[in-house]
């Protein structure tokens, strides 16, 4: 009886041990035999071919690895259009690995071959698991001929070829002999199918649009039974032609946010595994929200340096992905003069200059600037009208003397300019062509001016001789004028004028009858 | 003078000229009291190369996935996998990445944080002339995927020279050298 006990004890224990294997995925240590070596390239250095591969291929056949022969592995490579490393990804390792029977993969690069008197060479190696695409090992290295130079430079390597036998060596020499597999595929991450795609077209779209999702499987060492496809609770219908590529259409849901695809798959012993966040599918229903700021809205494209660019930030302030975007400047008519568009993210900052479409200056006037982007699920959105003044003109400025006494002079000022007037500076010189006096100011320019004049001093009749009758009268002025654009107006030692008379309109005749006929 | 104290003499003199040549750390900043779960298995995007060698990044980024895979103190993500899904979605990786693309790596990939980083300066690979010091210069980051916070970052500089113990001894003389000395010190400061 003990002894019947003992057995079905053992058996219990074994059974429940290959249970909890099977359930929770337990670790395997395989050794290593079978290498699937991914092409390290061909390098020609002076006037020799290298093939890097099989040094390397050399290398681990002498540490009694099993290499893949290159002729099945590109086979294996252009049936799945692999073109090179960078298209390896976890679906095709597994595939690699269950169809060439290979434990592990091998892939590198060479960084750097240089054949010269002090020959280089850097390549880095990594060994991936072909059961779960792993980093199960990784080395790098670097090797100049002087790295072997001992005293008095005896030792140094100068063939290019020996360099790269030793740094091979070097490279693989710490290769691990076993590797970790799950026994079962319990595990979420490890399954017998690879979902090797997965995405839905569009995938960024709006609340109750219709959404094509098409899903690649690969059948990595079971058959595929079944699969499903889920956003949320609903239901994917999915249909497929060849077995591996599955399609099917889905209505967005209406909240606004991000849905995870869910995908379960079966095997042919109705064994269920499931593929998390595969895709994801993104709801937006609000239209952006964007703003420009400005530094300044003048602008006077003279190229005098001040003010000859506006620049204009426009900022997404609600993070989001755009599909488009359109900067329009229009005059005060609504006429488009200025525009540019653009796909994808909003550049930092816009330039303008003051010119149109044709790059031709504008005429001085008032603009408004707009800006209009789009997201992906078509939501369209734009700012304010925001006005720009375009202020090229220097400020027109008279001054008259509208009045002359022995106490005072008193002119006349009148300025005119789009923009307002931000500084000025105005100088009257007497009859000496001393400065009698110096008004300035910031703001507007003050209509009159009254400058007290001295007492006339004793003329130097040396100088007197020598003017002219017409120098010796008169009074003159400088002035400088700037508005807030930047635009100044210079005006230096004119004579100051008297205000032009009213033109009198002629008095028109009156129709007189003629008896004269 | 006996052999003996003359042997100890001439080894204080030349630890103390080793302690004079340079054993600069990196610059390494560690997130304190970081309340997520450890770091089990990161993802390392490409270096940003800022320099004018164009094989700096693929240097350096086999370096780094080399010396964590070596020293295990993370698993690493398989690079082919990373391009697969950044590909997959479209993402171009400069000098960084936003937020969302991290989040959904981290659910996609299954890892727990991400490393990018940025190679300054590296120095000795196109100077074929003899006596060129080689310098290497490279940043870093680690990111948690769930938060994007920042959980370690360093910058490290070293030249050829620095490892000098006496005469030229210890000396590093090529820049692929360099750069695994400077990876490997800069992952030592790793959490």
């Amino acid at each position: 009886m003990k002894k019947h006990l003992f057995i079905v004890a053992t058996i219990l224990v074994f059974s429940l041990h290959v249970l909890s294997g099977r359930i929770f995925g337990a670790d395997n240590v395989v050794k290593i035999k079978r290498i699937a070596l991914m092409p390290f390239g061909t390098f020609t250095a002076e006037d020799i071919s290298i093939d890097m591969t099989r040094f390397i291929s050399d290398c681990l056949i002498k540490n009694e690895f099993e290499v893949i022969s290159q002729d099945i592995l590109e086979n294996f490579l252009a049936k799945r259009r692999i073109r090179g490393t960078e298209f390896l990804n976890k679906p095709a390792i597994r595939e690699m690995g269950a169809a060439l029977k290979a434990n592990v993969l091998l892939l590198g690069s060479v960084d750097l071959l240089e054949d010269c008197k002090n020959p280089q060479v850097a390549m880095n190696a990594q060994m991936i698991n072909c059961f779960d695409s792993s980093v199960v090992w990784a080395n790098s290295i670097s090797r100049t001929g002087d790295d072997f130079a001992t005293f008095l430079g005896i030792g140094r390597i100068t063939s290019l070829k020996k360099l790269i036998e030793i740094t091979v060596e070097k490279l693989l020499n710490d290769l691990p002999s076993s590797v970790n597999v799950i026994v079962d595929m319990g595990s979420s991450s490890i399954t017998p199918i690879e979902i090797s795609h997965a995405g839905f077209s569009p995938d960024v779209l709006k609340g109750g649009e219709t959404t094509r999702i098409s899903i690649e499987v690969k059948e990595i060492t079971k058959k595929l039974r079944d699969i499903r496809a889920f956003v949320l609770d609903s239901e994917i219908d999915l249909k497929t032609k060849d077995g591996r590529w599955y399609t099917g259409t889905i209505s967005a849901p209406a909240i606004d946010g991000v849905y995870s695809l869910k995908i379960y798959v079966s095997d042919r012993w109705n064994r269920l595994f499931s593929v998390n966040s595969a895709a994801n599918l993104t709801v937006q229903n609000s239209s952006p929200e964007i703003t420009l700021l400005f530094q300044k809205r003048l602008i006077s494209p003279n190229n005098d340096g001040i003010n000859d660019y506006i620049q204009f930030f426009p900022e997404l302030l609600k993070a989001i992905t755009l599909e488009s975007w359109e900067v329009e400047i229009t005059d005060k008519d609504g006429k488009v003069v200025r525009s540019e568009n653009g796909f994808g993210m909003l550049p930092a900052n816009f330039f303008w200059q003051g010119e149109n479409n044709q790059y031709k200056p504008v005429k001085d006037g008032t603009y408004f600037c707009r800006l209009f982007v789009q997201d992906k699920a078509g939501n369209r959105t734009s700012t304010a009208k925001e006005k720009i003044v375009v202020d090229k003109t220097m400020p027109e400025s008279t001054v008259v003397l509208a009045e002359e006494n022995e106490e005072s002079l008193t002119l006349l000022l009148k300025t005119k300019d789009i923009s307002k007037i931000a500084d000025w500076k105005v100088i009257v010189y007497d009859r000496t062509g001393a400065e009698a006096g110096k008004f300035e100011g910031k703001g507007n320019v003050p209509a009159t001016i009254v400058c007290p004049v001295k007492k006339k001093l004793k003329k130097d009749l040396s100088t007197e001789e020598n003017q002219s009758p017409e120098e010796e009268d008169a009074l003159t002025y400088s002035l400088e004028v700037r508005d807030i654009a930047g635009n100044k107006l210079r005006i230096e030692r004119q004579p100051l004028k008297c205000p032009e008379p009213k033109a009198t309109e002629p008095e028109k005749k009156k129709d007189e009858w003629v008896e004269d006929f | 003078m006996s052999l003996t104290r003359k042997f100890i003499f001439l080894l204080v003199i030349l630890e103390s000229i080793s302690a004079c040549s340079s054993a600069t750390t990196p610059y390494a900043y560690v997130r304190k009291n970081h309340d997520q779960p450890v770091v089990k298995k990161v993802a390392i995007f490409s270096f940003h190369n800022n320099t004018m060698i164009a094989e700096a990044n693929k240097i350096v980024t086999g370096a780094f996935v080399a010396s964590l895979v070596k020293m295990r103190k993370f698993k690493v993500e398989f690079p082919g996998n990373i391009k697969s899904f950044l590909v997959s979605e479209r993402i171009i990786v400069r000098t960084g990445v936003d937020l969302n693309t991290i989040k959904l790596m981290g659910k996609r990939l299954g890892v727990d944080a991400v490393i990018i980083g940025r190679i300054e300066e590296f120095v000795g690979m196109e100077q074929k002339e003899k006596g060129v010091i080689p310098v290497v210069s490279i940043s870093s980051r680690m990111l948690d995927v769930r938060t994007g916070k920042i959980l370690w970052m360093a910058q490290h500089r070293r030249t050829g020279d620095d490892y000098i113990k006496v005469l030229d001894f210890g000396k590093v003389r090529s820049v692929g050298e360099l750069t695994k000395k400077v990876v490997l010190e800069m992952i030592k400061t790793m959490p």
